[in-house]
């Protein structure tokens, strides 16, 4: 860094410099880190004082979205939230047991866990993927390496359209199923779900329990029901957890 | 890392439009409330942390070398729980962390890299508001001008200056001042 290497960033940042000087400063900023730092230090006070003048319109949007979806105002200033603040439980048990009790009234108040769930939010809550691994059995496709990344992003229309290339093992055809799911092409996700139910692959289960989160998605409690009721009591984790939605079930 | 197609959100925060937001809270609000009010907090906490999440995810979307790889939702989500779990720290609740902890979360690995660079820019800019707000009135007047697009011209005029040659050793001062500020500044 020399001297006047800061005016030349000002000068950078603000389009003046030459083509010629411009092109010796990227080079330099090739080579010399402490110029390069200096640079990326003042492009971050460029965006602090560009966010500067957006927080009041992100403020405004935040205020009454936090009203819709905390329950705003009343939840701010109202009694109970603020004995519920995070504070060391001390001698005076009965202050936390009695804020404590004043927060499950306020949540049940709000979100009642109580009271029945749609199918929807049922979905929502059980409908957890765990992240696939298509690739370590097969060397063929790069369609399948870039299926897996876009399944293990979340990115469920790209990894559908990907899994629709490849011929189906078990374990693509049970991603392909999941992403067909997600994708609001339940009728596929589920032929896909019962043949899987149907097979002996070790996505038997799995099937099943997926067979049922379809139709949670369309209140088809019914339906879900007796999807669950196939899972075996030798398949610990998914036995319990079917068990689990079983109960949940409006 | 490929971008994700939640990038599209950064792209609109970045410009100033907050409109998508909502979005957001409908997806994620009530996750991250039942979240921290089963890790000891209430309702009103998890709307501290939830704010403190967008904006945090706002101040980066101002970076436009950054490429969001992973969905926006889980990214949010996690943001808000490192926040809360901060919290209980401070409170000496390690307890209750250690309980957060256990859990494994079915986005943790595919959001880990966004959220370190989100929440290095957040100390970053935190640092940055800490000097800004130690330089002058004029100072800070002079670069929000300057930053909201006005001319050398125009900034003579409104903060009364001879001209435009003025303005603009006087923004590189107050540059150096800001960036000193920011270099020996602690959090």
């Amino acid at each position: 860094m020399q001297a006047d290497d800061y005016l030349l960033i000002e000068q950078y940042l603000d389009g003046t410099l030459a083509e010629r000087e411009k092109t010796a400063f990227a080079e330099r900023l090739a080579t010399e880190p402490d110029l390069a730092a200096a640079l990326r230090e003042r492009e971050a006070m460029q965006r602090y004082l560009k966010f500067e003048s957006q927080k009041d319109a992100l403020a405004a949007q935040m205020g009454l979205l936090g009203k819709q979806y905390f329950g705003g105002d009343s939840l701010e200033h109202g009694n109970a939230p603020s004995e519920a603040k995070v504070r060391p439980i001390g001698q005076r048990w009965w202050v936390a047991a009695l804020a404590a009790a004043a927060v499950i009234a306020l949540v049940l108040l709000v979100f009642n866990p109580f009271a029945p769930k749609s199918g929807q939010q049922l979905y929502a809550e059980y409908a957890t993927h765990e992240p696939i691994s298509l690739t370590e059995r097969s060397n063929e496709a790069p369609a399948l390496a870039a299926a897996e990344t876009a399944f293990n992003q979340g990115d469920y229309e790209r990894a559908y359209a990907l899994l629709k290339e490849v011929p189906g093992s078990p374990q693509s055809q049970f991603a392909q199923a999941i992403c067909a799911m997600e994708t609001e092409r339940t009728a596929e996700a589920r032929s896909l779900f019962q043949e899987l139910a149907n097979g002996s692959s070790v996505y038997k289960n799995y099937g099943h329990w997926y067979l049922a989160l379809s139709y949670l998605k369309t209140e088809g409690y019914e339906q879900a029901r007796a999807a669950l009721a196939e899972i075996p009591k030798e398949d610990d984790y998914l036995f319990t957890r079917a068990q689990e939605l079983l109960k949940a079930l409006p | 890392m490929n971008q994700h197609p939640d990038h599209q959100y950064l792209l609109a925060f970045r410009a100033g439009d907050y409109s998508k937001l909502e979005e957001l809270y409908g997806s994620q609000a009530r996750t991250v409330a039942s979240w921290v009010v089963q890790n000891s907090g209430s309702i009103a906490d998890a709307e501290d942390v939830f704010q403190e999440g967008v904006i945090a995810l706002c101040q980066k979307a101002q970076d436009e070398s950054f490429v969001l790889t992973c969905p926006i939702g889980a990214l949010l989500f996690s943001i808000c729980r490192n926040k809360w779990l901060n919290r209980l720290r401070k409170n000496n609740r390690e307890a209750e962390v250690r309980k957060a902890q256990a859990v494994q979360l079915p986005h943790e690995n595919i959001v880990q890299n966004d959220l370190e660079a989100v929440e290095e820019e957040a100390i970053r800019q935190q640092k940055l508001d800490k000097a800004f707000q130690q330089l002058s009135p004029l100072c800070q007047k002079l670069l929000r001008l300057l930053s909201a697009g006005a001319t050398s011209q125009e900034v003579a005029e409104a903060l009364e200056m001879t001209n435009a040659n003025t303005v603009y050793r006087r923004k590189n001062a107050c540059i150096e001042r800001w960036r000193h500020l920011f270099q020996s500044a602690k959090i």
